[in-house]
């Protein structure tokens, strides 16, 4: 089913917590809501599955206006961050319960109940959990019983909010591709909200990335990622350093030095976003590069972290990976020089540019 | 475990000194003139009217507390309006009020010439000084204890759970029959067992109400009362174990019953 979202906006007293929201999740394609907590996002995957309300605007479900309709009558598979399991039913009893609740009418045969339920589970991989109750299991078996539950109910769209938030790292990560593998196989249309940009980057087809209230940018990945649309996005995207500097003629000028070339060509102030990984630090007699001198190391196993400051006084954060790492880890005090291999640079009249170092 | 011997020792030690020694010595008081004198005591129908009424009464009592205290915790809970604080205090008040004073308070309201008494008379209802006085002021002492066991339980039922039953299709109805009725039926237990006790052993507020009409409206507790007036030290220890054995009987089931609808939870 396409889920579609229409200059929708929220208030809760007089905070607004969302304005003019507009959005479109594809057929069988999986959405992430990503922002930092209140931005907005759980509020948006609550008043797409009924329980929450908008004051203005549309959620289209396959074109048609739900928004005056209840949950119970949107046929939404939601998953609580808590999971929200029955605590007083079995595994089998939460599954079942979206069909055993219909009307006699539309209610499957109690055989046919039991069949899907032994499905599901199958497909979640808890295949003999039937009679277990939720206490009885860990957080990850809870989260695949909610996904099963939510599933029961044949959904036209599956809604996940913050669904591995209440889970260690490790099994985070396992649930992480396997639910990815699932949703394909499924083609369930799906929109997941989490704050956590690996999980969005890796899950999603597409990611809005959220913050107070509006939707920032929406896009594949990649690009949120490569080219962030606002220096906002830059930010929550991972670890950014910023720099202030001017554009002149195409050149970014870091106080006097060049950092790099930009094909526009405007003169203005502007801001200058590096993360902290792409940065390489070169020896100090290198040819080219800005001149740092290191304030602090941090040995960190994968990537050791560097405090610099860059000869004309601002502070840069740069993680260098271990593979190029060389004989003795830099001190404090020595100097280096810094190549900015990926950057972006925001200005007022420059707009937003991206560049590589080539 | 550190520790386990020294709280084992003292648990033992202060639960014989406190409950144990006095239940062994009302027993032993009680089959003082031989189990037929036992048997025989609580044989007569004045006594048997009595430790029905208590029973019954208090079982009555505890049973509309439990509707109406369910309720209030409901609204005390999920609502917010002006005063929440204060019902909420009142709520205790049965608990910190002598039962003589409420027992004075409740008779000269529903007492012919009482603020309620006086409406309620003239349609045929008569509440002071019959078996129904005895069950109003059961319903009074008892309320708190459900009010204050549901209270916490519903607190943390969070709203999601409704919320997820909403979302795989339930009515308003299928959702508090099928997800928060079962949620809250331990703590509503609790709650009953603990009125249900109250509401037997309750005494001061009740006689002044009930009138204490032999056969009619006097509860076990009083009888108990009457018989030591009387010097009968042994009929009056022979009703008090029978009320004891009854009562644990009750709270023994009311606990297997508990444990049965808490199983598979942790």
């Amino acid at each position: 089913m396409q889920v579609g979202i229409q200059s929708l906006s929220k208030s809760f007293g007089s905070t607004r917590v969302l304005s003019g929201i507009e959005l479109e999740v594809k057929e069988g394609e999986f959405c992430a809501l990503l922002g930092p907590s209140g931005s907005g996002k759980t509020t948006l995957l609550r008043i797409i599955a009924g329980l929450e309300f908008a004051d203005h605007g549309k959620v289209l479900f396959d074109g048609v206006d739900v928004a005056n309709r209840e949950a119970r009558d949107r046929q939404v598979g939601f998953v609580f961050q808590h999971y929200a399991l029955f605590r007083h039913m079995t595994v089998h009893d939460n599954v079942a319960f979206g069909l055993q609740i219909r009307s006699r009418a539309k209610r499957p045969a109690r055989a046919e109940i039991d069949r899907r339920v032994g499905e599901l589970l199958e497909l979640v991989q808890l295949a003999g959990f039937e009679g277990r109750f939720p206490d009885q299991l860990s957080g990850g078996q809870r989260q695949r019983v909610a996904l099963a539950r939510a599933l029961a109910i044949e959904p036209r769209v599956l809604l996940l909010d913050e669904p591995f938030g209440a889970l260690d790292a490790r099994v985070r990560r396992e649930m992480r591709s396997w639910l990815r593998d699932l949703q394909r196989k499924l083609n369930l249309t799906s929109i997941l909200v989490t704050h956590d940009q690996d999980e969005a980057l890796e899950l999603a087809d597409r990611v809005a990335v959220m913050e107070q209230g509006q939707v920032l940018q929406y896009d594949v990945p990649q690009q949120v990622y490569d080219r962030p649309a606002t220096p906002a996005v830059y930010d929550f995207l991972g670890g950014a350093n910023r720099l202030a500097v001017r554009v002149s003629q195409g050149r970014v000028l870091l106080g006097n030095e060049v950092v790099a070339v930009l094909a526009a060509a405007d003169d203005a102030a502007a801001q200058l976003h590096v993360r902290s990984h792409d940065i390489q630090l070169l020896p100090a007699d290198a040819a080219a590069g800005l001149q740092a001198q290191v304030l602090r190391a941090t040995w960190g196993g994968a990537s050791t972290h560097y405090d610099l400051r860059l000869a004309e006084g601002s502070t840069v954060e740069v993680d260098q990976p271990r593979w190029a790492q060389s004989g003795q880890l830099l001190a404090a005090g020595d100097t280096v020089r810094l190549r900015l291999e990926r950057f972006g640079v925001f200005g007022p009249v420059a707009g937003s540019h991206h560049g590589i170092t080539g | 475990m550190p520790g386990f011997g020294l709280a084992m020792g003292v648990t033992l030690a202060w639960l014989g000194l406190i409950v144990l020694i006095p239940l062994a010595a009302l027993l032993a008081k009680s089959l003082g003139n031989g189990p037929a004198f036992w048997w025989q005591t609580l044989a007569t129908p004045r006594v048997a009217a009595a430790l029905e009424l208590s029973f019954f009464s208090a079982l009555a009592a505890a049973a509309v507390d439990m509707v109406f205290g369910l309720i209030i915790a409901w609204v005390l809970v999920r609502y917010r309006f002006p005063g929440r604080r204060i019902v909420d205090a009142l709520i205790d008040l049965p608990f910190a009020l002598p039962t003589a004073v409420a027992g004075i308070t409740l008779t000269a309201l529903y007492a012919g010439n009482g603020w309620l008494g006086r409406y309620l008379e003239p349609l045929g209802i008569q509440i002071a000084f019959t078996r129904v006085g005895v069950f109003v002021a059961l319903v009074f002492v008892a309320l708190p204890f459900i009010v204050r066991t549901v209270q916490p339980v519903l607190q943390d039922l969070d709203k999601e759970y409704e919320e997820a039953a909403a979302s795989l299709g339930a009515t308003r109805w299928q959702c508090f029959w099928r997800v928060l009725w079962p949620a809250l039926l331990p703590a509503l237990l609790t709650g009953f067992t603990l009125a249900l006790a109250r509401a037997v052993g309750e005494y001061g507020s009740v006689i002044f109400i009930a009138g204490n009409l032999p056969m009619v409206s006097e509860i076990a507790p009083l009888l108990i009362a009457v018989k030591l007036e009387q010097y009968d030290y042994v009929g009056a220890a022979a009703i008090g174990t029978a009320m004891l054995l009854i009562s644990f009987v009750l709270l023994l089931g009311l606990n297997l019953l508990q444990r049965w609808l808490r199983r598979g939870r942790m």
